[in-house]
This record gives structure tokens, C-alpha cells and sequence, in this order.
């Protein structure tokens, strides 16, 4: 994903001057291209990520489009007044992009953690967030962000590596269709929408035949979607690398308990209120511990669907 | 005959005070706070306005304009009395302060008032992103710029430090700081309670040009404001050395007078000098 951040963010600027990429201390190897070609873009502003979020609306107020770049606990916990205050009440066109977000850093610890991001970010006013499941969908976030001239959050991971095209083109505010089903969804977002697709392969044969939904946009959420599958699904689970307080799952949760003709069972799967504690540089070992599994996906649906 | 200058001084100093007036009956009738924080700065903000900074009241969106922020945005009402008299904004609207549908509120919001560059209010904010214009300035190769306002106090805040650091390695000359160095925090003192030692050897350590100031009297901001730019590669800081609650002699160097409001007696005591020194001054006006 950092490498589909690196393309995108050097074809941005190859279409727009204005674009700026800010970093705080972080990628300069695999931004080497970018700072020789585009010198007058590029920004290190160190470890200090407070200012840095501060410069970058002073930038932004000055018609630039900076894409400020590094680790997610850093861009968005340690400055987020800078946040809510100089972006987003001054409705800066600052874009935060976040690396390496849930347990990415998988033996790094809670440091260099982040599921609490979703839900701080989302509660901000003029903030748009992004969380792409792919390449294509990191190039398509950034170029969106580019666009957009409002605050955007762009949510990436490391390890979403995936090549597949989806098709149709990324809307704000859109979630996708990624397998069609029929009396099942799985709702999912960043690395989880491969393990919602794997899941919805296995549950066919037990006659639950899963949509999955991916959502590169977790706000605005696509509530015309969720609406409609609640009435068509007899059981909905969503699925995050986050907290299950404050977000995709929370957020899906707020559409359906307000929606008159819901008619579906609803389950959030997510880290539960905990602190990831538990090391490993297979991230596909801490989803397992900590509930997030294809395996535990299928059970749950498994269990909903048959209660 | 007075030289044009030295009446050009008493000019100001007769707007300042009767900006101070205005103040102090906008945040009276408003029963709002910060009169003394907002008195520390009248003489500071009314220079750069009138003979500093480049900006059209007509036009504050310019895009060819000095920028200045107020990082300390309590102190906002020194700042509303100054763009209303120079036409940003009609001036009945002081009258609205921090009423229900005013554009002024009690810390400056940008999308409401012309000429406010930044939405401040929350401690460490405004210089950061005033590095920002001042980092955007030197990308366009602009001439123009940008000023910041800050108090001695908001310097607690860590945020400022990263700040000063980034501007100064970025050569930033086209900025300058300037802080309102009334040494009172809320509680008491400064040196009693988080000491900020000096400023000016800090801010050379972290690569500035320096410059001190008497941040009352209008000949010494002439002369300093004159010094700026300096156009060696460094960022430059004015230290000015003011009063909190400057101008109402029983508000001054009392840190109560941050947030308490004077009761109808104290009200007359003030008025009663300010107006006072309205009157001197335009007796040595001879207007």
C-alpha cells in the first residue's frame, strides 16, 4: 500500500503543482523518486507532528493541497486538536494521510497502533474519510482527496496489497459491491474485505449466500446501501481492523437502528474494547487471536443467520 | 509646532486609548473576559494594522496581502476594535459582541469576520499554521508577509517550539513573531509559577533574529517595526515588553483582571481615566 501511495501521490502532483507531499520523517527511500522530481513539493517537517498539521493548513489557506504523511497514531491521536481546530474548523484543504493503521506494525505494539482512528476522525466536522481495500482504490482515494477541496482522512494499511480491479468508479460517499449474495452481507473496509470475500466463498456451501461490501469511504457512509440490504438480508456482520466503539461497524449500526423497515440481525466484529497485546509480524496471527479470522467470520455469520 | 512625528505618535496614542474604551464597554456590556489580555496588545495590533501590514479593509481576501495572525485569540477584542475602525467591518457591529448571531464571538472565527486570517482561541495554534503562509509565501516567491502574534504564556505550549524550529530551518525571513511578553499567566507571574526565563536567548538558540521592543510606546515600535525585514535567512522575533491590563492604572500587573469584570464603580474609575487621557491628548492635539 505504501508503494501505491508513492505512485499516486507522484502522478497527483505530475497533474496539479499545487499538490505537496509533508512528511514527518518517514519514507524517504520510498519517496526517492518523488523528492528528485518534484523537489519544490516536498516537505520534511520531522518528528513533530503537532506543527506539522498546523503548517499544512497554513499552507492549505494558501491554495496548496498538502498530503501530509505518516505513521496513523501520529497523524491523527497525537494532533488531533491540531485537527479539529486548524483543519477542520478552518475547513483547511489538508489531506492526513495515515500508514501502517490497525495493527499493521504488528510487532511494534500499541505505540505504533491504531483502532481508535476511524472513530476520532469521524466525529470531526468537514472531515472525509477514505480507507482503501487495494491498490486501485489508494490511487483512486488520493485522487478524489485531490478534488475534494475539504479536510480528508485517507486510512491505509500495509499490507492490502491486492491487484484485483474493482469495477465501476469510486464515488465519495459509495460503498462497492464486491461479491453479489442474497441472504447475507458482509460489511468490511481496508484489509478485512479480502477476508469478507474468502469468508462469503466458504459460507456458500451452508445456503448463506454473502454479499460483501467494501467501504473506501467511511464517511459519508453509504446509508442508501445498508438501507436496502437490511431489508433484503436476514444477517449483516460488519467487520473492521479498529475498535468495535466508533467505527465502520458502529457507524453501519447508527444507519440500521434508525431505519424503520431494518429487518435484518446485525454483528460488529472488531477488536473488542482492547489493546492489541499480542505480537506478530503475520497480521493474519492477530486477527486470528483477536476474533478476526475468515474462521470466525464464517462461524459468526453461521451462528446469526441460523438464530 | 509639534514635529509631524511626535504627532503622528500622539495620534496613535489617542486612538489607542480610546480603543481601550471600546473595549472595555464591549466587553463590559457583553459580560464577556480578557480585558487585560486584550489591553496588553492595542498599541501592538493597531501599529501593524495602520502602518504595517499591507492589506486592502475593502479587500481582505486579496490574494496579494501581508497576513497576520492572532495566536493569542482571547485577547480578539483588540482585534475587532482595530479592523472595525479601519473599515473591515461596520462598527455598530461591536456592539453585537458575543451575542447570539454576531460574527464576533469571544476568539476570532474566520469564517465569520473579514480580515481574520486564522480561527484561534485554543493556545498554540496560530504560529504553526502562520509558518504555514510563510512556507506557502516562499513556494510562490511572494513578498509578502506574515506576522503572528503570540502571548508569553501561550509559549508553554510545546507546539510553538516545533514551530520556531521548521522556521527557522526553512529560512522563513519573510515571518516574524511577535510576542506580547506580559510575563502574568492566569494564576500569578510567570517567574513564580512556570518561569519562561528569557526569551531572546531561546529564540537565538533556535536560529532567530531577534528584536526587543517597548510594546506601548509607538516611537520604539516605529524604530523596531522599521529594523524588520531583515533579510539574512532568519525568521525574526519581537519580544515586547508589555503590561497586562495596561491603560486602566488599578488593571494593570493584576492577574485577577483576566477574567473578572469591573463592577459599576470600577467601571466609572476607568472610564473616568481613560477618559481622562482622551482628553490630554487631544488637548496636546490641540483638536
Amino acid at each position: 500500500m505504501r508503494d501505491s501511495y508513492v505512485s499516486a501521490i507522484y502522478n497527483a502532483t505530475k497533474i496539479n503543482s499545487n499538490v505537496l507531499c509533508i512528511v514527518g520523517d518517514i519514507g524517504s527511500f520510498l519517496l526517492r523518486h518523488y523528492i528528485e522530481d518534484f523537489p519544490a513539493n516536498y516537505l520534511n517537517l520531522g518528528a513533530a507532528e503537532a506543527n506539522m498539521v498546523g503548517v499544512a493548513a497554513g499552507l492549505a489557506m494558501s491554495g496548496k493541497i498538502p498530503f501530509v504523511y505518516t505513521i496513523t497514531p501520529f497523524i491523527t491521536a497525537r494532533c488531533y486538536e491540531q485537527i479539529k481546530l486548524d483543519v477542520c474548523h478552518n475547513r483547511a484543504n489538508v489531506k492526513l494521510v495515515g500508514v501502517g493503521s490497525g495493527v499493521s506494525y504488528g510487532t511494534m505494539g500499541s505505540t505504533h497502533h491504531s483502532l481508535e482512528d476511524i472513530a476520532i476522525m469521524r466525529v470531526l466536522p468537514n472531515m472525509t474519510i477514505f480507507s482503501p481495500s487495494n491498490k486501485q482504490e489508494v490511487e483512486e482515494a488520493v485522487f478524489a482527496a485531490m478534488k475534494l477541496k475539504d479536510p480528508v482522512y485517507i486510512r491505509l494499511t500495509l499490507t492490502a496489497n491486492s491487484t484485483d480491479k474493482y469495477r465501476g468508479k469510486f464515488e465519495i460517499g459509495k460503498a462497492r459491491i464486491v461479491r453479489k449474495g442474497q441472504n447475507a452481507a458482509i460489511m468490511a473496509t481496508g484489509d478485512m474485505v479480502s477476508i469478507a470475500i474468502n469468508a462469503a466463498k466458504a459460507l456458500e456451501k451452508n445456503n448463506i449466500n454473502c454479499f460483501v461490501i467494501d467501504f473506501p469511504t467511511l464517511k459519508p457512509i453509504d446509508e442508501s446501501l445498508i438501507k436496502k440490504l437490511s431489508e433484503k438480508c436476514k444477517a449483516i456482520i460488519s467487520i473492521e481492523e479498529h475498535s468495535v466503539v466508533g467505527g465502520l461497524g458502529s457507524t453501519i449500526g447508527s444507519v440500521l437502528s434508525q431505519y424503520p423497515n431494518n429487518k435484518t440481525c446485525f454483528k460488529i466484529l472488531g477488536f473488542n474494547d482492547v489493546f492489541c497485546g499480542e505480537y506478530s509480524s503475520d497480521k493474519l496471527k492477530l486477527f486470528e487471536e483477536y476474533g478476526l479470522s475468515t474462521r470466525n467470520l464464517v462461524k459468526t455469520m453461521l451462528d446469526l443467520f441460523n438464530s | 509646532m509639534r514635529s509631524k512625528q511626535n504627532r503622528e505618535v500622539l495620534q496613535l496614542e489617542l486612538k489607542a486609548t480610546e480603543l481601550r474604551k471600546q473595549i472595555l464597554e464591549m466587553i463590559v456590556t457583553a459580560r464577556g473576559t480578557h480585558i487585560a489580555s486584550a489591553f496588553s496588545i492595542v498599541e501592538l495590533v493597531l501599529y501593524l494594522y495602520k502602518n504595517v501590514l499591507r492589506i486592502d479593509p475593502k479587500n481582505p481576501n486579496e490574494e496579494k496581502r501581508d497576513k497576520f495572525v492572532l495566536s493569542k485569540g482571547h485577547g480578539c477584542a483588540a482585534l475587532y476594535v482595530v479592523l472595525a475602525d479601519l473599515g473591515f467591518f461596520p462598527k455598530k457591529l461591536l456592539n453585537t459582541f458575543t451575542s447570539f448571531g454576531s460574527i464576533l464571538g469571544g476568539h476570532p472565527d474566520r469564517s465569520k469576520i473579514p480580515g481574520v486570517e486564522v480561527s484561534t482561541g485554543s493556545l498554540g495554534h496560530g504560529f504553526s499554521v502562520a509558518v504555514g503562509f510563510a512556507l506557502a509565501n516562499k513556494m510562490n516567491h511572494s513578498k509578502y508577509r506574515v506576522y503572528c502574534l503570540v502571548g508569553d504564556e501561550e509559549l508553554n505550549e510545546g507546539s510553538n517550539w516545533e514551530a520556531a524550529q521548521i522556521a527557522a530551518h526553512h529560512k522563513l525571513d519573510n515571518l516574524s513573531l511577535i510576542i506580547d511578553e506580559n510575563k502574568l499567566m492566569i494564576s500569578g507571574f510567570m517567574k513564580d509559577i512556570l518561569d519562561s526565563f528569557s526569551l531572546k536567548e531561546k529564540f537565538r538558540a533556535f536560529g532567530w533574529n531577534t528584536i526587543e521592543v517597548n510594546g506601548h510606546n509607538f516611537s520604539d515600535l516605529s524604530e523596531k517595526f522599521k529594523l524588520a525585514p531583515i533579510k539574512n535567512g532568519k525568521p525574526i522575533v519581537m519580544i515586547a515588553d508589555t503590561i497586562k491590563g495596561k491603560g486602566v492604572s488599578f488593571m494593570e500587573n493584576k492577574k485577577e483582571w483576566y477574567s473578572v469584570l469591573p463592577d459599576e464603580e470600577q467601571m466609572d474609575v476607568a472610564v473616568e481615566e481613560l477618559n481622562s487621557n482622551i482628553e490630554k491628548l487631544r488637548e496636546q492635539l490641540e483638536i
